[in-house]
């Protein structure tokens, strides 16, 4: 019976990691199980690229384990602008538009990430559009306070 | 040529070749694989629709079941319509004598689609079909999952956006194939069952599967039906049969643009040469497969060539 118990409240750490990230927080256990079918996990060497400005985004990504560096380009090359660990995501743009990446992301180290593709976001709202609902409701959350605190940059330029 | 360019293209014809072996060397394995293939890719979307209730596996189990029984049921009728067949006298036909020559040759294939397509064995392809299906259609996001293992994380996303694409033209073609099935299907038996009641169903399948070769399709669809219902009716039933097909004609003309406006079109050139190649080499079944596979590989083509007109890869 104890191993029952434990088989049914048992942590599972892929499931913590979806609980914990911004995108994913507020949905369900089931539905956290549900979205791990939709998901692909990639493992990335130190220093590889994940993603490449200028190139057709189609997915979101979310650090599973590992760091990885976000950089854009300048005059000077590529400038690194941000670090992004466990827990938080990079891409989440392509995964509602049609729009080529603003930024090349490079692992730091060895980094496992989870892929959310848009045909996945597109299969979710036919089969589960509540749980598709929730997630984009986090995404235009996300990309408006984006767009907020680069107008109050502007503003202050 | 590129890295990618150069290991897509030696993929695909790895997989191509490996198809066409198979085919030529295991026609009926093949065949049924290739069928649960297209019921998961067409009746996949259907089945997670019906998913949101929560009766998962309740709801795979009863939709390979009927599967099954359909299957079955048109199997059956199928082994006994060419049956009878091969015992037919066809001596009274009104062209009898222009197809004299034709005639025992007829009946000898006749014969031999009856002998060569036991019962026993027919049973066993109609267990293994929905097995299969079952088995595709539970495990897919497993499938697809350990198959993007094999991708170098180099061209992950490029061959994931060009899988999503190919993916999204395929869906619609094949829906499209199955609108353009089921139309010619109905109005087939409708046409028909009033005169063979037992074997209208098994006939306008047989007709709306056959209409999807071009050309061919019409005029085989044309023979069988105008020598099968002489048979069962005399001279009525030459004239049921060419109205029946023509109407079915007529109503695959109007389909056809509606079912097909969202999948992408090949070019009829290329589909006289695809039935052509196929024909020869795979026989009737290569026919019935030419125009898919073309469709298929067009739209890998195109768009691959999308995928590496954005990618640096």
């Amino acid at each position: 019976m104890s191993v029952l118990w434990r088989y049914i409240f048992r942590k599972r750490p892929e499931l913590e990691i979806l609980k914990e990230s911004l995108i994913f927080e507020g949905l369900s256990r089931g539905e956290l199980e549900r979205l791990l079918d939709y998901l692909y996990e990639r493992d990335y060497g130190k220093g590889e690229e994940i993603i490449r400005f200028g190139e057709p985004g189609y997915a979101l990504y979310l650090v599973k384990s590992g760091c990885v560096s976000v950089e854009i380009p300048t005059d000077g090359g590529m400038v690194e602008v941000d670090t992004i660990g466990p827990g938080e995501f990079f891409g989440e743009i392509a995964v509602v538009a049609e729009a080529p990446r603003t930024a090349t992301v490079r692992a730091k180290e060895d980094t496992s990430v989870f892929v959310f593709t848009r045909s996945a976001l597109e299969d979710l709202m036919e089969t589960h559009p509540r749980t598709a609902a929730k997630i984009l409701y986090k995404i235009a959350g996300i990309i408006a306070q984006r767009l907020a605190k680069l107008n109050e940059q502007l503003k202050e330029k | 040529m590129k890295g990618f360019q150069r290991n897509i293209i030696i993929a695909l014809s790895v997989i191509f070749g490996a198809f066409l072996w198979l085919l030529h060397s295991f026609p009926a394995v093949t065949t049924l694989i290739i069928l649960s293939f297209a019921t998961v890719y067409v009746a996949g979307e259907f089945v997670e629709r019906i998913q949101r209730k929560e009766v998962r596996f309740f709801v795979i189990v009863v939709f390979c079941l009927s599967l099954y029984l359909l299957m079955a049921a048109f199997i059956l009728s199928l082994t006994g319509l060419v049956h009878r067949l091969s015992t037919a006298d066809f001596s009274q036909f009104p062209y009898a004598s222009t197809i004299e020559n034709y005639l025992p040759k007829l009946k000898e294939r006749i014969n031999l689609v009856a002998v060569t397509a036991p019962l026993a064995e027919v049973s066993v392809y109609s267990i293994i079909y929905p097995v299969l299906t079952f088995f595709l259609l539970k495990e897919s996001t497993r499938i697809r999952k350990g198959l993007m293992w094999f991708v170098p994380n180099r061209y992950f996303e490029a061959v994931l956006n060009l899988s999503y694409h190919v993916n999204k033209r395929l869906k619609a073609y094949f829906r499209g194939l199955l609108v353009q099935i089921a139309a010619y299907s109905i109005v087939c038996t409708l046409g028909t069952i009033w005169l063979v009641p037992k074997y209208a169903p098994v006939l306008g399948l047989v007709a709306g599967i056959a209409n999807l070769i071009p050309f061919f399709g019409t005029v085989f669809n044309y023979l069988v039906f105008v020598l099968v219902l002489f048979f069962f009716a005399g001279k009525t039933g030459i004239i049921t049969g060419v109205v029946t097909v023509s109407a079915a004609q007529f109503v695959d003309m109007i389909v056809y643009p509606v079912a097909f406006s969202r999948a992408l079109s090949v070019p009829s050139g290329l589909i006289i040469i695809a039935v052509l190649l196929w024909g020869k080499f795979f026989g009737t079944l290569g026919m019935l497969l030419s125009v898919p596979f073309t469709a298929l590989m067009q739209a890998i083509f195109v768009e691959f060539g999308r995928t590496l007109k954005h990618y640096r890869i």
